[in-house]
């Protein structure tokens, strides 16, 4: 029998971040680095290189593990290139979160070195939580589709019709999934297989995506689970199909891909449309890290001579402000549906360079009438200058905390 | 890589390195201590006593990824400090709060997973740096809002609550303070152990002769022949119904391995066991905890490889929550080596 064992089929480096090679693993590396740090606090020149080299394999790994070493820089908030493939932008990579790492959360690894011999984990942890980061705020579209398959998922491990394989293994990107309790957690190796299992799984996601569009991008809370709730009830069609076993990953990228799609073709009509007049760049090396700018820009003409204060409480701070307005507009019935839908629109598609589909493809997409768009946008266009006003006297003042019924207030 | 993003990288290493080693200077006075800046120092401060807005860092929950911050001390017991887990991961849910960088992040501080607990369960920590007091002020404050119900956070905090990692994490830290919990309590058994001794330690005789009288009751003769026994007596505390294992591994004994066999009457068992590698020859305490923190016994227990105990309650657990609790008495403060929930459904 063409079989793999799931649990011994994964490459050593992609259940975790891992360590790098083998004896650089062994040597603790990091620990070293940190233990010689927190002494002198002047970095060993040969071991910060073998630190660089070390985050750079690991990177290297989770962008895989993670499917996004296929994916455009531009997903990580990299600009400049198209491929990781291209050194210099793994570079630019390996140097930010080497910042993250040993310059941002350098006293608590060093704290924790006072207790563990070994911190390697942990920093193999923030390289994780580096890329996810990156990830949710330059990539918001391919991250909502990640949360909401992961929490079907989880939905469906409650419930009893999903198991997990390797019995006590956390859901990750690796995790074998079974569909059914008596199914061998063997995954194909016959590549006819594989690629058969493949096109059932992405046959299947195209057709989950069509059902649960708009509000697999756009609903929020309860409804955000519902949509999830929705999905994991819908696995068991994967049975019918042959497949009984597959990685978790194996469930997303299709379902990822497709939703990209989909994004693309509801883009590709606005943006075809500049491009002919020439009023856009026609390669993706615009810069595309440009979610605040983007929402901002939607709303008025010009950037405000305060954006910049503004821009240093982030963009989460915006959000965070326009998400409380639409939220207190809950009650106005329809219009705060329509509104709310809207706006987790624009949210997620603050970092796609494309201009803004049109009205009635707008309309059409998010289930809104189109009467009711410019209503819509006008609303939320004040919302957006509100926010503005709060947040450029906040910054003016100082640094934000937020209180405990959710308005900002100066710390 | 340029030479110049090389230097730019090293100086900034340098820089970070300095604040994390120079910003408590040795010897401060406790009351003395200026606000806004973090850091640690060599001896992590181990003389003072711990004041709000300190980071300590612990080797019982270093696993877990998270220092611990020292948010308040008890008005009417001031042994007891409310401490809150603090990491610097990218989650921020409606319970927690960020400490931005120019105040001594980036941290986020998970105010849900407060624990009050001894202070000398921090005698072994290490006090690697330091926030303004008013983030402990702010972070108790949210406690006490999230305990009481009346803090809902804003949207996004809402929407990061139901982002699975985040999830993934919050069970982390529930373990991590349950693992602080447990540190707190053993700190507390210690102190009290010093001065009272158990008065049924000192009758081994009497429990032998017990735990002979319960096998042959039980009619396992032959078996007990083979098992080193030891009977926990639980009449002071008048306890009622059985005792149900629930997520506590089972299995057969392989070589080396240590056993402990809890059993209750009418009940299945609940066995621990513990691999070589899991488990040193020594000394170890073995504690039933009650909701709440109240130890209900405590018992010494000395485990080496190939060892079996089988203790019995002699009188049946209330239905209720429990946890078995098995801590080396030997290190200073007391570590826990295990910890398992114990839920006693109603007969």
């Amino acid at each position: 029998m063409n079989a793999l064992r799931a649990t011994a089929g994964r490459d050593a480096g992609s259940s975790a971040v891992g360590s790098g090679t083998r004896s650089e693993g062994k040597e603790r590396v990091f620990s070293e680095y940190l233990r010689r740090l927190a002494e002198s606090a002047e970095p060993d020149g040969d071991l910060f290189d073998r630190v660089l080299r070390l985050l750079r394999g690991a990177l290297r790994r989770e962008l895989r593990r993670r499917g996004l070493w296929e994916a455009p820089p531009s997903f990580l908030g990299v600009v400049g290139g198209t491929s990781w493939r291209d050194e210099g932008l793994l570079d630019e990579l390996t140097h930010a979160c080497y910042g993250y790492n040993f310059v941002e959360r350098l006293r608590p690894l060093i704290a924790q070195l006072q207790v563990k011999d070994n911190v390697d984990g942990l920093v193999f942890r923030n390289v994780r939580n580096f890329v996810y980061e990156l990830q949710r705020d330059h990539d918001p579209l391919g991250h909502r589709a990640w949360e909401v398959v992961r929490t079907a998922v989880d939905v469906a491990l409650a419930e009893g019709w999903v198991f997990v394989a390797e019995e006590g293994k956390a859901v990750d990107h690796d995790c074998v999934l079974s569909l059914a309790a008596e199914a061998d957690p063997w995954l194909p190796d016959d590549p006819l297989e594989a690629a058969r299992r493949q096109a059932a799984v992405e046959a299947l996601a195209a057709l989950w995506n069509a059902d649960l569009l708009p509000d697999l991008v756009t609903a929020r809370g309860r409804a955000r689970h519902e949509v999830a709730a929705k999905l994991a009830r819908r696995l068991p069609e994967l049975v019918g199909e042959g497949v009984t076993v597959l990685r978790f990953r194996d469930l997303l990228d299709p379902l990822r891909r497709d939703l990209r799609q989909r994004w693309a073709a509801l883009f590709w009509e606005a943006r075809g449309a500049e491009v002919a007049r020439g009023q856009v760049e026609t390669t993706q090396d615009a810069d595309v890290d440009a979610s605040f700018t983007r929402v901002l820009l939607l709303y008025q003409p010009a950037p405000a001579p305060d954006e910049a204060a503004i821009r240093r409480l982030g963009f989460r701070a915006l959000t965070d402000c326009i998400a409380r307005e639409v939220e207190a507009r809950q009650e106005d019935g329809r219009l705060g549906s329509y509104l709310s839908t809207l706006w987790q629109f624009l949210r997620t598609c603050a970092g796609t360079p494309d201009p803004m589909p049109s009205q009635r493809k707008l309309a059409r997409f998010l289930h809104i009438p189109r009467d009711r768009l410019p209503e819509l946008h006008e609303i939320l266009g004040e919302m957006v200058q509100r926010c503005q006003r709060r947040l450029a006297g906040l910054a003016a003042r100082g640094a934000v905390a937020r209180d405990p019924e959710g308005g900002e207030e100066e710390r | 890589m340029s030479d110049e993003a090389r230097q730019r990288l090293l100086a900034a290493t340098r820089h970070a390195a300095e604040a994390a080693r120079g910003a408590v200077p040795a010897g401060e006075p406790a009351g003395g201590r200026r606000g806004g800046r973090r850091g640690g120092r060599k001896d992590g401060g181990a003389d003072e006593p711990p004041v709000p807005g300190d980071l300590y860092a612990l080797a019982a929950t270093a696993g877990h990824a998270v220092e611990w911050l020292v948010a308040a001390r008890h008005e009417a017991q001031p042994r007891h400090l409310l401490l809150v887990p603090a990491d610097s991961d990218p989650w921020v849910g409606s319970a927690d709060l960020e400490v931005p960088a120019q105040d001594g992040g980036p941290l986020v501080l998970h105010c849900h997973h407060a624990r009050w607990i001894d202070a000398a369960a921090l005698a072994g920590g290490h006090r690697g740096g330091r926030l303004e007091a008013s983030w402990g002020a702010a972070a108790a404050e949210r406690w006490r809002a999230v305990e009481a119900g009346t803090h809902r956070g804003s949207p996004v905090e809402r929407e990061t609550d139901d982002d699975p990692e985040y999830r993934d994490r919050n069970r982390e830290l529930a373990a991590a303070a349950a693992a602080l919990a447990a540190l707190s309590a053993a700190a507390e058994h210690a102190r009290q152990a010093s001065r009272f001794r158990n008065p049924l330690a000192s009758v081994p005789l009497l429990r032998a002769v017990a735990a002979m009288l319960l096998a042959a009751l039980l009619g396992v003769g032959w078996w007990a022949m083979e098992l080193r026994r030891q009977v926990i007596d639980l009449r002071p505390h008048n306890l009622l119904s059985q005792v149900v294992a629930e997520g506590l591994p089972m299995g057969g004994q392989e070589r080396g391995e240590v056993k402990i066999v809890l059993n209750g009457e009418g009940s299945p068992p609940v066995v621990l066991v513990y691999g070589e590698e899991q488990l040193k020859t020594g000394s170890y305490v073995l504690q039933l905890v009650a909701a709440g923190g109240r130890i209900l016994w405590s018992e010494g227990l000395t485990l080496g490889p190939g060892d079996e105990w089988a203790l019995w309650l002699r009188e049946p657990l209330p239905a209720g929550d429990y946890l078995l609790r098995l801590v080396d008495p030997a290190t200073s403060p007391p570590q826990l080596v295990d910890e398992e929930t114990l839920h006693v459904s109603a007969p």
